[in-house]
C-alpha cells in the first residue's frame, strides 16, 4: 500500500491495491441486485452502516509529481470526458462503463442513484454553461474500479433509504449530507470528558472515546502521543503504546504497516519522518481517502513547525515531546480533522469552493488587487464566507489547494484568528509552496455590516457564511505595515467602486490569451484556468474548448474552481451554487 | 471608556506601540478586547502569531492612540517576539494570578526587554484574572496595596500551599501568585503593576491609562507618533531605518526566510 504513488492514476492503474485493502468483501457487490430490489432491509442496515465517503484524490504527491503521465493516459475526447464526473455518485457511473461487463451486475442496482446524480447536475449547472460543467467533470478522477466497486456497494446497501428519508434535505451533494443525517453523528465530535482526580469516571470516558467512530492518533516514533482528536494523551496512553507496538513490529521487518481492518474497523498508518499519523475509522472510508487524510494533517503540523525544524527537533532528542512546540495549535489539527469527518466536500476533493460572483464584479476586484499590490507580496487573497474570491499570484508561483485549505481552515474555522478582532500577522509555513520556512500572512476581516449595527461592538454575530478577509501574505516578516497599507488602498478603491459604478473600469477583454496580457509582467491574476504555469502541460481538451470565447478568470473561477493546479486532475471542484447569488 | 473622546480632536494626538507579552493562556488577548471593544470572550481560542489592534486613549492634555501588538504566548512564537517590541515606547507584561510559573515568565521577559527593547520603554506588569480570587470585588487602586488582604510574606511555595487548603472552588481563593511578591518585583524593577481582570474589566483601562501617563513627552515628540493621527503611514515610513538596525538575534530567523525561494 505504501507503494502507491503517482496521484490518482494509481487508483486506475492498481486497483488491486485497493481492493486489497479495502473493507466490504467481494460478496457485497454480488448482493447488490436483491439489496436493491429489497429497500426496507437497507434501511434497517442503514443504521448499522455509516454510508462511505468518496475517495479523495491524492494531491500531496501530485503537488510534485504532475499530473502530465494521467492526462495522457485519458481516453482525451470530450464527449468521454463528459462522462466523468468528480462526485462519488457519477463516480460509480464511471466505474461502470470503464469497468464494462465485470461490474454490469453493479449498474443495475444504481438506478435512484443515477436519478440522483442527474439531480446534482442539474443543481449545479444552474447559471452555468455547459462548457464549464463538462470541463470541471473532466478533471475528475480516473475511475478507480476497485474503489468504484466497494463505494459503490456500500451506497446500495445504506443510502437509498437515506434518499428517500431526507429527500428534501438534499442538495447539491446528498451523498455527503448522509452523514449528517445520521442520528447520533453529531456525537461525534462531543469531547469525551476528563478523568476526574480519582479515575473514577475513567470506564465512563473510555466508553465515551470508544464510540466515536473516527479516531486520529499522532505520536512520534519513540511512541510518545503528540496529538488526538479525542480524549487526552494520559487517556489513550495504553492504546498508543499496542499502535507503537505493532508499528515497529513491522518496522523490523522492513515491511512498514500500512493499514489493517478488523472488523468494519479500518488502521491506516502513515508514517512521516518521525511521526506515525494513525487514522481509525469506522466509517468506511478507503485506504486512500484515510491516507489522504493524514496526510494534510501532517502538511498542518509542518505549516506549525515547519520541515527543518521538525526534523532538528527530533535528530537532537528522539524522545522530544512535540506536544509542547505544537501547543496552540491543536484546535487547527482538530478543526482539519473534523472537517474530514463531516466529509466536507471541498476538503474531500482537495478543492477549493469559489464564491459565485458576477464576472464584473470579480473583476473589479481582481484589478483593484494587481492595482494596490505591493512589492513584498507574495499573495494576494480576497475570501468571502470560506469561499475564494480571487488570488492574485506571481507567476512563478502557484497555489496548492492543500496550502489554501490550511488557510482557510485555519481563518474561518479555527476561531483564533476571527475572535483576535484586529488584524493578525501569522507566521504560517505553506508546505505545498516550500515547507523549509515561514511565510508571513497577514489577514485582515473586512467589516460589512452598516455603520448602525456596527457601532454596538458586536462581533459575535458575524458568522464565516458573512465574514470576508483579505489575506496578504508576504515572505518578508517586517512588511506587516505595507500589507496593511496595501489592504487599506484595496479597500478605499472598492468602496469607490461601490459608489462609482464597476463599469467605469475596463472591462476584461474577452480572449484568455490578451487577458493574461493584462496583468503585469512580472504578475498575473491567478485565474482558475490558467492553463498550466509549465507550458510543457496539456490542458484538458474540454476546457480549452469551453473558456473560449469568455473571460479566463471569470470564466473558471466563477464556477467555483480554484487556480493553479486546476490542470491537474487531482484539483477538483465543482459549482456549489449558494442560493440569492449573482 | 476612552473611545468617548472622539470629540476632543483638538488636543495633540500621537501614536504609541504597545507590546503584551506573557506566558500562553493569561489573558493577553483577553485583556486587549476589553480594552478595545469591551467584550469577554469565555474559552477563547490561543492567538496565532500577533494581532494588530488599535485604541485612542484620552488624557487631559492629549490624545494617545494606542498601536497595541496583541503576541501570542507558545513557546514557538517567542523568537518573534522582538520584532514586535523593537521600539514600542511601552509593554504590558501579563501574568495569571492563579498560577506562578506564568510569574516567572514575565521575569523572564521583563529582563528581555530591559535587555533588548529601546531603552526608554514603559514596561507594566500585570496580573490578570483576579476574578477567580476572592479580593476581586475590591477596589481599584490595590496596586500599591502591599498586598495587606494577603497574609504570608512574600513567598510563593507558602501562599502556594494555603490556597490549596481551600478547595471550595465557588467561594474559594484560587490565588497563587501573592499581590505583594509581584508589587515587590515590580517595584524593584521599575515597573507598573496591576492586577486586573479582563473578565469583569476591573482596571484594564486603569493599566492602559496609567501607561499612557506614564509615557514620557519627549519620546512622543521623538518617536514616530510625529505625524500623529496618521500612525499607520508613518510607521510604515519608519521602515526602512528601522530595517537598518536589525538586530543580530533577528539574522537567524532571517536567513530561514530567505529558504523560502521567493
Amino acid at each position: 500500500m505504501v507503494s502507491t504513488a503517482d496521484g490518482p492514476a494509481q487508483d486506475a492503474n492498481n486497483p488491486e491495491t485497493e481492493n486489497s485493502a479495502i473493507s466490504p468483501p467481494p460478496s457485497s457487490s454480488l448482493q447488490q441486485p436483491s439489496v436493491s430490489a429489497d429497500r426496507e432491509s437497507e434501511a434497517a442496515q442503514e443504521e448499522e452502516r455509516p454510508p462511505p465517503l468518496p475517495p479523495r484524490p491524492n494531491t500531496l504527491r501530485l503537488l510534485d509529481e504532475g499530473g502530465a503521465s494521467l492526462r495522457t493516459s485519458r481516453p482525451g475526447a470530450p464527449t468521454n470526458l463528459q462522462s466523468r464526473a468528480t462526485t462519488a455518485v457519477s463516480l460509480t457511473d464511471i466505474g461502470c462503463h470503464d469497468a464494462g461487463k465485470e461490474s454490469h451486475v453493479v449498474r443495475e442496482g444504481s438506478e435512484t442513484l443515477k436519478a440522483q446524480a442527474s439531480l446534482n447536475h442539474l443543481t449545479s449547472s444552474r447559471g452555468s454553461e455547459t462548457g464549464d460543467t463538462a470541463s470541471i467533470r473532466s478533471s475528475g478522477p480516473q475511475g478507480d474500479i476497485g474503489d468504484v466497486e466497494n463505494v459503490f456497494g456500500d451506497f446500495v446497501a445504506t443510502d437509498t433509504g437515506l434518499i428517500r428519508k431526507h429527500s428534501t434535505g438534499l442538495l447539491q451533494f446528498p451523498e455527503f449530507q448522509a452523514d449528517d443525517v445520521e442520528d447520533d453523528f453529531a456525537s461525534e465530535f462531543e469531547p469525551v470528558g476528563e478523568v476526574d482526580e480519582e479515575g473514577g469516571n475513567e470506564e465512563e470516558v473510555l466508553a465515551n472515546w470508544k464510540a466515536k467512530r473516527k479516531h486520529y492518533l499522532i505520536l512520534s516514533a519513540a511512541g510518545k502521543p503528540i496529538w488526538t482528536r479525542h480524549g487526552d494523551g494520559g487517556l489513550i496512553s495504553t492504546y498508543i503504546g499496542v499502535i507503537q507496538t505493532i508499528i515497529s513490529f513491522y518496522e523490523d521487518s522492513k515491511d512498514p504497516l500500512s493499514s489493517f481492518t478488523a472488523g468494519d474497523t479500518k488502521f491506516v498508518i502513515v508514517t512521516k519522518g518521525p511521526l506515525h499519523l494513525v487514522a481509525i475509522s469506522r466509517m468506511l472510508e478507503s485506504d486512500t481517502q484515510l491516507k489522504l487524510q493524514l496526510e494534510a494533517l501532517y502538511m498542518q503540523i509542518l505549516s506549525t513547525l515547519t520541515l527543518p525544524s521538525l526534523t532538528h527537533l527530533f535528530s537532537i532528542r528522539p524522545s522530544t515531546d512535540l506536544k509542547r512546540p505544537l501547543q496552540g495549535s491543536e484546535t487547527l489539527l482538530s478543526t482539519l480533522a473534523d472537517s474530514f469527518t463531516k466529509g466536507s466536500p471541498s476538503t474531500l476533493l482537495s478543492a477549493l469552493e469559489c464564491l459565485k460572483i458576477r464576472k464584473s464584479h470579480r473583476q473589479a476586484i481582481n484589478n483593484t488587487l494587481l492595482k494596490t499590490k505591493v512589492s513584498s507580496l507574495l499573495y494576494g487573497l480576497v475570501v468571502a464566507g470560506g469561499r475564494l474570491v480571487n488570488v492574485v499570484r506571481p507567476k512563478k508561483h502557484s497555489l496548492h489547494p492543500g496550502d489554501l485549505q490550511l488557510l482557510f481552515n485555519m481563518i474561518f474555522e479555527a476561531e483564533a484568528v476571527k475572535a483576535g478582532g484586529g488584524e493578525s500577522w501569522i507566521p504560517v509555513c505553506l508546505p505545498g509552496f516550500n515547507s523549509s520556512g515561514y511565510l508571513y500572512m497577514y489577514v485582515s476581516f473586512l467589516d460589512l455590516r452598516d455603520d448602525a449595527n456596527a457601532a454596538t461592538n458586536d462581533t459575535t454575530t458575524t458568522t464565516k457564511e458573512e465574514s470576508v478577509a483579505i489575506v496578504l501574505i508576504s515572505a518578508d516578516k517586517e512588511s506587516f505595515f505595507e500589507l496593511q497599507g496595501m489592504r487599506d488602498a484595496f479597500v478605499e478603491v472598492c468602496v469607490f467602486n461601490l459608489s462609482n459604478p464597476p463599469y467605469h473600469h475596463h472591462h476584461p477583454c474577452q480572449r484568455p490569451e490578451a487577458n493574461g496580457c493584462r496583468a503585469t509582467s512580472k504578475w498575473r491574476e491567478t485565474a482558475a484556468s490558467r492553463s498550466s504555469k509549465k507550458p510543457s502541460r496539456k490542458v484538458a481538451p474540454a476546457r480549452r474548448t469551453s473558456s473560449r470565447g469568455r473571460s479566463c478568470i471569470t470564466s473558471c473561477t466563477s464556477r467555483g474552481r480554484m487556480s493553479s493546479s486546476l490542470c491537474r486532475p487531482t484539483t477538483l471542484s465543482f459549482p456549489l451554487s449558494r442560493a440569492g447569488e449573482d | 471608556m476612552s473611545e468617548s473622546t472622539g470629540a476632543n480632536t483638538a488636543k495633540p494626538s500621537s501614536s504609541v506601540k504597545l507590546v503584551l507579552l506573557g506566558e500562553a493562556a493569561v489573558g493577553k488577548s483577553s485583556l486587549v478586547l476589553r480594552f478595545v471593544n469591551n467584550d469577554f470572550q469565555e474559552n477563547k481560542e490561543p492567538t496565532i502569531g500577533a494581532a494588530f489592534l488599535t485604541q485612542k486613549c484620552s488624557l487631559p492634555t492629549r490624545t494617545i492612540k494606542f498601536e497595541i501588538w496583541d503576541t501570542a504566548g507558545q513557546e514557538r512564537f517567542a523568537s518573534l517576539a522582538p520584532m514586535y517590541y523593537r521600539n514600542a515606547q511601552a509593554a504590558l507584561v501579563v501574568y495569571d494570578v492563579t498560577k506562578p510559573s506564568s510569574l516567572t515568565k514575565a521575569k523572564h521577559w521583563v529582563a528581555e526587554l530591559q535587555r533588548q527593547a529601546s531603552p526608554g520603554i514603559v514596561i507594566a506588569l500585570v496580573g490578570n484574572k483576579l476574578d477567580l480570587t476572592n479580593d476581586a470585588n475590591e477596589a481599584a487602586g490595590e496596586a500599591q496595596a502591599e498586598g495587606e488582604h494577603e497574609p504570608s510574606p512574600a513567598d510563593g511555595d507558602e501562599a502556594t500551599e494555603e490556597t490549596q487548603e481551600e478547595p471550595d472552588v465557588s467561594n474559594g481563593d484560587a490565588r497563587k501568585v501573592p499581590t505583594r511578591e509581584a508589587s515587590a518585583y515590580a517595584e524593584d524593577e521599575g515597573l507598573l503593576f496591576f492586577e486586573t481582570s479582563a473578565k469583569t474589566g476591573h482596571n484594564v483601562v486603569d493599566v492602559f491609562t496609567a501607561i499612557a501617563n506614564a509615557i514620557p513627552e519627549s519620546s512622543l515628540k521623538s518617536g514616530r507618533g510625529a505625524g500623529a493621527g496618521t500612525g499607520q503611514t508613518s510607521l510604515s515610513g519608519g521602515r526602512p531605518a528601522e530595517d537598518s538596525r536589525v538586530n543580530l538575534g533577528e539574522r537567524g530567523a532571517a536567513t530561514a526566510k530567505e529558504g523560502c525561494a521567493c
